[in-house]
């Protein structure tokens, strides 16, 4: 499904920090790959190889499947997220990479002995912070769904996104909202008709704006209220 | 990375927690610390007001603690001791001189804090998979391991939490788990203790993992 393997211009790439000295000032560092909308990064099932990919432009659904069921959408990641972080360990990819919309991603060496004297791996501290940074943002994925209401779900979702945007240094406020209504249904754990019922709802209290993809939040505290939820009591009942 | 490897390089001082007691708080100051569990039972919470909590995780004897604050200045959780347990208390910087050394056990380190990452998804996708008893199930079998040579292997796997802390981390309420749990009992597919249980029949429960109804499954002799 990759179409095309270029050589990397690094120099030009606004996010070539966040490669920790993997990739900038060693323009041979890594690979870019294009992929087009709705095509795979990988899949289920394929090798892992040493490298890790870097979200150039564009994003990423991440599905998974627990033991013999439908696989769900479990993440989503965005530029300059990194992908594969979770298969450092394994021989097979668990999880299956699509992309939302055309991307450009950056395959870049993790294995400090593979190309040593001529690549720069990703230097150690920065992958640890890196990995640790991940757990935090899969624990607190996966602590959304303990959330029995989809309300809180859907708050922890824009605020989750939001908050990536300020760890690389944007506004908390504005920023494109590249998947379906399908991808944020399967995601949250509701139904589409669902997911269109709370943006609507969202949107007549006046917590954010929509634009075709292009959203603003004009309420982060309400939206924080509604994400830490509704007293016990009504939780309780829910499940 | 293993506790051998640790204790050989003298790297760790022990902690010793009380059940009940606190290894930290949320909002408190990492200082790079890190923790391997010799032996005991914790669990990894958000407390968020009202006296409710988010449970995270809970960690057992081999499990590290602290992996998901690398870095970072504060405890994003807090972590309280559900039974008595022993810690090693490693300091981040003292690891990573250890790894310039032997870039081996980088790697190491690498490939667990990545397994953390594949673990935490795994949990997410129980989550979505409907069922309550499917969540509870695959909790169990989670807990208890990879299959054993021979069924009257199965060991007996500790559940030191309460009903409240597993239905706070599966997203349902006490009552539900406790039927659920007693339901599993009844048709003999686990045996319940005071503080664990023992797989009575893995292909019953892995039928129950992949969906099939609790009230429907064939009853066990």
């Amino acid at each position: 499904m990759i179409t095309s393997i270029e050589r990397n211009n690094c120099a030009e790439c606004e996010h070539r920090m966040t490669c920790v000295g993997a990739a900038a000032g060693n323009r041979d560092a890594s690979q870019r790959i294009r992929i087009a909308r709705h095509a795979t990064l990988y899949e289920a099932g394929d090798a892992v190889s040493d490298h890790i990919f870097n979200i150039r432009s564009g994003s990423f659904k991440v599905l998974r499947a627990a033991s013999q069921q439908p696989a769900h959408i479990i993440g989503f990641a965005l530029a300059p997220d990194f992908l594969g972080l979770d298969a450092l360990d394994r021989e097979r990819h668990a999880n299956t990479v699509i992309a939302l919309e055309d991307s450009e991603v950056c395959s870049v060496n993790w294995n400090r002995h593979a190309f040593e004297g001529r690549r720069r791996p990703v230097m150690r501290a920065s992958l640890h912070a890196l990995l640790s940074r991940e757990i935090r943002r899969e624990q607190r994925a996966a602590l959304m769904l303990r959330n029995t209401q989809a309300e809180q779900r859907m708050a922890d979702l824009l605020l989750s996104l939001s908050q990536r945007r300020v760890e690389y240094g944007h506004v908390a406020e504005q920023f494109r909202l590249p998947m379906s209504r399908c991808d944020i249904a399967s995601y949250l754990g509701v139904t589409a008709e669902c997911v269109s019922r709370l943006l609507l709802l969202f949107r007549q209290r006046a917590l954010f704006e929509l634009r075709r993809r292009d959203i603003k939040l004009l309420d982060l505290s309400a939206l924080q209220r509604m994400a830490i939820g509704s007293p016990p009591e009504a939780a309780m009942v829910a499940s | 990375m293993t506790a051998l490897e640790l204790a050989q390089c003298q790297l760790g001082s022990q902690v010793q927690l009380a059940r009940g007691e606190h290894l930290f708080q949320m909002g408190a100051a990492a200082d790079g610390e890190l923790y391997f569990v010799r032996s005991g039972h914790l669990k990894i919470y958000q407390p968020c007001g009202d006296g409710v909590q988010r449970i995270i995780d809970f960690s057992r004897p081999g499990d590290w603690l602290g992996v998901d604050t690398i870095g970072e200045q504060y405890r994003h959780a807090s972590a309280q001791a559900l039974t008595d347990c022993q810690l090693d208390v490693v300091q981040y910087r003292h690891l990573a001189e250890l790894m310039d050394e032997e870039p081996y056990s980088c790697d190491l380190f690498s490939a667990m804090l990545s397994r953390e990452i594949d673990r935490q998804q795994l949990a997410a996708a129980i989550l979505r998979s409907a069922g309550a008893c499917q969540r509870i199930v695959m909790f169990l079998l989670q807990r208890a391991g990879p299959a054993p040579q021979a069924p009257m292997l199965e060991a007996h796997s500790p559940l030191p939490m309460s009903r409240q802390d597993i239905s706070d981390y599966l997203g349902l309420t006490p009552a539900t788990v406790s039927r659920t749990l007693s339901s599993l009992k009844r048709n003999g597919w686990i045996s319940l203790g005071q503080r664990g249980f023992v797989v009575q029949s893995r292909p019953a429960l892995e039928r129950l993992a992949a969906g099939a109804p609790l009230a429907i499954a064939p009853h066990a002799a």
